[in-house]
């Protein structure tokens, strides 16, 4: 292949041009001839470089902002199953209540079913009354404090995974979070700055640790705190 | 409440209340400076001070230092994946990718190794695996090309002239240029346009483009070549 044509290929591909035929003369060149191949490996590095430059859409600033986007639907993704598992696990009865609605209303009509029927109701109305005596031991709770990162603001795991953070007075009580962690993160990136919040849910004290099963989370007001201890910067907010 | 371990949180790593590290403030290629809690800072030349095991994981290093690293790299890696062969508009998409999977195995990653020589590495086991897939969703440049280009040699500019310096020679390279031609250069890149659209707009025919575009690119080539010398590729 001579200079000329090689060039014109070399054109061709740099403008996204090239077709299938002319991409095999191309190669076939390039594969012998190590020149031409560090020639075509110039232009693509210098041209990648001068488009950088000049489409606004491929700065820096736009490329970082991408990076960040990724990682933080990466991250989010991951709570996301990890909470969807944690649900299925939790309601494996719901689904095919759902699903044979019709098949109960049926089942109903007929004496047998009738029976049956009754039978669940009287379980049914035994084990509310027996939840309105006092067994529950795990209280109702409300936490008004702000969502914490374990990781990036208190520095005591691997994971990324929120706290509730109450500061009473001089107190600071952190609660590590065991469920309804996607409903927090829904709140607000605990990773880059505390989230306040307001919680409900039930607490529990496990091994000198307050655990906390979050059943519902609202934005809530930023809490009249001391100012941030500097061990709180953090300074790549993905 | 450092030094009390998390339910269900695998491997926690505890330090000392006192020497928990709470950023990588400055960091340079082998040198780093961290913070501790007590308002202390330590600086090391030769790996992490055995207290600051945590900043060795993945969590300790990422809530650092990690932007820094992109916006250090992203130029230089970018013009390094296109030099392996992707397609121009794919690759700040295979780029973004490497840098995900740094983030996440950042652990393993030696502080006295070259940071941009390891995100190379990665590149290019990314691109090898685009090579596997099925030729029609590629994002790669056609496969005898690609092949071609896979010769064990592409350093990337990384491995040659820093991405910035080249980035400076080009600027006053163009700037040189006709005002037609550096125009012609600038609207092909800001906004890819196309020669067909460029024929257009200047009134000439799209192989007219083409030749005027092949010629413009030579010319900076050459003049790089003379500025940086010809190895600047690495």
């Amino acid at each position: 292949m001579n200079s000329r044509r090689f060039e014109e290929l070399l054109g061709e591909l740099l403008d996204g041009e090239l077709s299938p035929a002319n991409g095999d003369a191309l190669a076939a060149t390039l594969r012998t001839d190590p020149t031409r191949r560090h020639e075509l490996r110039q232009h693509l590095v210098l041209w990648e470089l001068w488009s950088q430059q000049q489409a606004p859409g491929r700065s820096a600033d736009s490329f970082l902002a991408g990076c960040r986007t990724r990682l933080r639907a990466e991250r989010q993704g991951e709570s996301f199953l990890a909470e969807l598992k944690e649900r299925i696990s939790r309601e494996p009865a719901d689904v095919p209540a759902v699903r044979h609605r019709r098949g109960w209303w049926n089942a109903l009509r007929r004496p047998v079913g009738l029976a049956w029927a009754a039978s669940v109701a009287l379980a049914a109305l035994a084990a509310f009354l027996w939840l309105l005596t006092p067994h529950n031991a795990r209280a109702t709770t409300i936490l008004r404090g702000e969502a914490v990162c374990t990781a990036c603001i208190l520095h005591q795991t691997h994971d990324h995974l929120p706290a509730i953070r109450v500061r009473e007075g001089a107190t600071t009580r952190i609660y590590y979070v065991q469920s309804g962690r996607n409903a927090i993160l829904r709140l607000g990136d605990f990773c880059a700055a505390p989230v306040p919040l307001v919680a409900t849910g039930q607490a529990e004290v496990k091994d000198g640790r307050l655990l906390f099963d979050a059943q519902t989370v609202e934005a809530g007001p930023p809490p009249a705190s001391p100012p941030e201890r500097p061990d709180e910067r953090v300074l790549f907010p993905f | 409440m450092p030094g009390q371990p998390e339910a269900g949180i695998k491997h926690p790593v505890i330090l000392p209340p006192n020497r928990v590290p709470c950023g990588l403030l400055i960091g340079e290629k082998h040198r780093h400076t961290f913070a501790f809690r007590d308002n202390k800072r330590e600086t090391t030349t030769a790996g992490f001070p055995a207290c600051t095991a945590r900043m060795n994981t993945p969590t300790g290093v990422k809530n650092d230092r990690f932007e820094e690293l992109v916006r250090e790299h992203q130029a230089g890696l970018r013009a390094y994946i296109r030099a392996l062969g992707a397609q121009d508009a794919w690759v700040d998409d295979l780029a973004q990718e490497v840098f995900l999977v740094a983030y996440r195995r950042l652990a393993h990653f030696d502080e006295q190794a070259d940071f941009g020589r390891w995100l190379r590495g990665i590149a290019r086991n990314l691109v090898l695996n685009e090579r596997r897939k099925n030729a029609r969703r590629s994002r790669l440049l056609q496969e005898s090309i690609v092949a071609a280009l896979d010769d064990g040699e592409n350093g990337g500019p990384a491995a040659g002239v820093p991405a910035a310096q080249l980035v400076h020679a080009m600027a006053d390279c163009v700037s040189h240029l006709p005002t037609r031609n550096r125009e012609l250069l600038e609207r092909r890149y800001a906004a890819n346009t196309d020669a067909a659209t460029l024929a257009r707009l200047y009134q000439l025919s799209a192989a007219a483009v083409r030749q005027t575009l092949l010629r413009t690119r030579a010319a900076v080539r050459h003049c790089i070549e003379g500025k940086l010398g010809e190895a600047w590729l690495g």
